[in-house]
């Protein structure tokens, strides 16, 4: 259900558009899309008051990517994602038989790698810690489900890591590469590319500003122009992957 | 549109409300419920199940095993019956073969008005006996260190379990909501590694946050993402712009607590980049203080260290605060060479231990911070060589201090050469049992949930051990 096209769409329409209403006085209190009804009659109300919460199921409710989806996603968008399949020794830059880790804190792991996710070794005393960050749960434990946590040493990775830095480094790269796109038409390209939507107008204009901000807030420490231009790139295309709408899927 | 037409999300109530300030409280109350209800931040503060006596823990680990029968607990048969072999029946499952009884080639002397015993390698930790709760009937069941660390950080030698700073997040979450619950100092990536600070099933938020690792100097150990990538003035408008994206999304999707608990995050993100490095900056404490945990000195420098950032982060509202004492190779773990590296190991830790205890008592912190001294089992009074000791779960010490435990006290005691403990016995599950209720939980009751049953720390075990509550 949740993945019906109808579904999702109704969930980006905006409060004030809502086309389906929820009467809660007389829906089960555990009710599902029995108790949605296509609007009509008295009982049309904004489903964002009668159901914040969305129990009654009016919506798709926004769902954060996984810790996996996350890093793929980041490297799809740079295009640096590595997509071959089969995984083996190649992933591990270690002799056959040797340690990755041994008892005295010896550390062979290595996570350096485009590939997928899902081929990462997995070296259970040094899990990889983006993953960790992210709700994987313990590789050693089975686990039927996962929490969604929000905390703020997440917020430090989106601001903080080279993960991100690199990511949104190789799409400045990109981007400028297009020399016969302006500011506007980068951006509309980065918001494409990043969110699959064409961008906005408020977009267009805040990020091709902030470009021009950023380049100047750089001036006096790189004198180079082209370097400095990707230099404020970056910090833009690293506001666009570090934003709600990257993260989530609505 | 109309703003009365939407529930109240706690972002607009700070945008909208007259009332300002004065309603964040109510408006943090709320969400500190939905909080609890496991949906966003699992670090909400959240209240203990009774009165607790202890607010917050500092545990300082020796990894290895340290020994007792050296150490804390002196037992004169031993100098009687030396080289002689041990009497009684040795425990079915041993680590490695051994010898004769050894006598501890050190002295002990008594110390304060309790009159504890304390060895010569503690001269410092010795001046503060009348605040020690001693437990000497510690007891586990694994003789190998992997097994044994597991036990006694998640109480489980043989699944994968949350540790107990885990279970200390989860059931209070932290007090200050610009640094994580968890901290654990210079943890070693050995035996069992991750999952002696892991979360295991617990929401991920719970684990440790680890600061460097054993094979890391302490001064060169830093949290992750801690330091801006950024010029202050470039981070900062990249954030206002960040902030506006997702306000902007935010208004396209509706109130939803998952996307508003995201967008405070950063905002808590951009203090902690602060916050941490300042409670991490050691320079600010005077010369006098920095000497008490024997900064001065190169033997004691990277310990105090350690036991400096503890008392930081516990003062700054840390919840749970781990320091470990170990190194690549050497720890506490002396099968030979018993002399020569129990003395190097007690030389490093016994003054910042003692300066710790010190400053926590004249700054008032002692009377509600738990701090605990323990390995992961002791050492048997027999021999290995000449010169060494076995590992030995049996019967060890751990001392407890502050926290509403009885200061000055000794509680169960090993047999007469210090193999098992034998009276007043207190496990491992014990051990948490009595942590987990100093701290106001109850530990039958703090539970989660988890492959359709619910877990524990103790999980069917633990009795709180009442005699050492002061």
């Amino acid at each position: 259900m949740m993945l019906s096209e109808a579904y999702q769409r109704s969930s980006q329409l905006t409060p004030t558009q809502a086309v389906i209403a929820v009467d809660t006085r007389s829906a089960p209190v555990l009710g599902g899309l029995g108790a949605v009804q296509i609007a009509s009659g008295p009982t049309l109300r904004n489903p964002l008051q009668a159901d914040a919460d969305n129990t009654l199921l009016w919506r798709f409710t926004p769902r954060r990517l996984e810790a996996e989806e996350i890093r793929d996603a980041l490297l799809a968008v740079s295009g640096k994602l590595d997509p071959s399949y089969t995984g083996g020794r190649a992933l591990m830059r270690l002799k056959n038989r040797d340690y990755v880790f041994n008892h005295t804190s010896k550390d062979g792991t290595d996570y350096d790698t485009f590939r997928r996710t899902v081929y990462l070794p997995v070296i259970r005393n040094n899990l990889y810690d983006v993953l960790q960050l992210f709700d994987a749960t313990d590789a050693t434990v089975s686990s039927g489900d996962r929490p969604t946590t929000t905390v703020s040493t997440q917020a430090l990775f989106w601001m903080n890591s080279n993960l991100l830095q690199d990511n949104a480094s190789v799409i400045a790269t990109n981007l400028l590469s297009a020399t016969s796109l302006d500011d506007a038409g980068r951006v509309r390209e980065l918001i494409a590319t990043a969110y699959g939507r064409p961008a906005t107008e408020v977009e267009v204009k805040r990020y091709s500003q902030a470009v021009r901000e950023f380049d100047t807030a750089y001036q006096a420490s790189e004198p180079d122009r082209a370097k400095r231009q990707h230099k404020a790139w970056t910090v833009v295309c690293q506001i666009v992957l570090a934003a709600n709408e990257f993260v989530f899927i609505k | 549109m109309n703003p009365f037409a939407q529930p109240l999300s706690r972002r607009r109530a700070m945008q909208e409300s007259a009332l300002g300030f004065g309603f964040l409280a109510l408006a943090d109350l709320l969400a500190g419920e939905a909080h609890a209800a496991g949906k966003v931040d699992p670090l909400a503060p959240k209240p203990p199940h009774f009165p607790a006596r202890a607010k917050r823990v500092i545990f300082l680990f020796m990894k290895g095993g340290p020994s007792h029968v050296d150490l804390f607990d002196p037992k004169p048969e031993l100098d009687k019956y030396d080289g002689k072999p041990f009497p009684g029946e040795k425990p079915r499952v041993q680590f490695a073969a051994t010898g004769a009884l050894l006598k501890s080639p050190w002295k002990f002397k008594q110390y304060g008005q309790c009159g504890q015993p304390v060895s010569e390698l503690f001269p410092h930790m010795a001046q503060h006996v009348d605040d020690l709760c001693m437990i000497h009937s510690l007891h586990g069941t694994n003789p190998a260190h992997g097994g044994a660390l597991l036990k006694f950080h998640t109480g489980s030698d043989n699944f994968v379990r949350p540790s107990m700073g885990a279970w200390v997040a989860y059931g209070l979450g932290t007090e200050n909501r610009d640094l994580p619950a968890f901290i654990t100092i210079c943890p070693t990536l050995a035996h069992g590694g991750v999952n002696n600070w892991g979360s295991a099933f617990l929401p991920a938020a719970t684990q440790g946050v680890p600061i460097g690792n054993a094979a890391i100097p302490v001064d060169k150990a830093k949290v992750r993402y801690i330091s801006p990538l950024y010029p202050t003035n470039v981070q900062q408008r990249q954030l206002e712009l960040l902030a506006a994206a997702n306000r902007d999304h935010l208004q396209a999707t509706g109130h939803d607590a998952m996307l508003e608990g995201r967008i405070d995050s950063f905002e808590l993100a951009f203090r902690m980049q602060r916050t941490l490095p300042a409670v991490e900056d050691i320079s600010r404490e005077t010369p006098e203080t920095q000497a008490l945990y024997g900064l001065d000195n190169p033997t004691t420098a990277p310990f105090g260290r350690q036991c400096l950032l503890a008392r930081r982060f516990a003062e700054a509202g840390v919840r749970f605060v781990q320091v470990t004492h170990s190194d690549t190779a050497v720890q506490w773990d002396q099968h030979g060479n018993l002399k020569r590296d129990h003395e190097k190991n007690a030389r490093e830790v016994d003054k910042p231990i003692a300066g710790l205890l010190a400053d926590l008592k004249r700054r008032g912190l002692l009377q509600d911070t738990l701090v605990i001294w323990g390995g992961e089992f002791g050492r048997t009074p027999v021999a290995q060589g000449k010169d060494g000791r076995d590992h030995n779960p049996e019967g060890f010490t751990v001392w407890l201090a502050g926290g509403g435990v009885k200061p000055g006290f000794r509680y169960g005691a090993t047999d007469d050469f210090g193999y098992f403990a034998v009276q007043d016995k207190v496990h491992i599950h014990d051990f948490h049992a009595t942590m987990l209720h100093l701290l106001g939980l109850d530990h039958e009751r703090l539970t989660f949930r988890h492959a359709g049953r619910d877990f524990r720390l103790t999980d069917v075990a633990g009795n709180v051990v009442k005699g050492i509550m002061a």
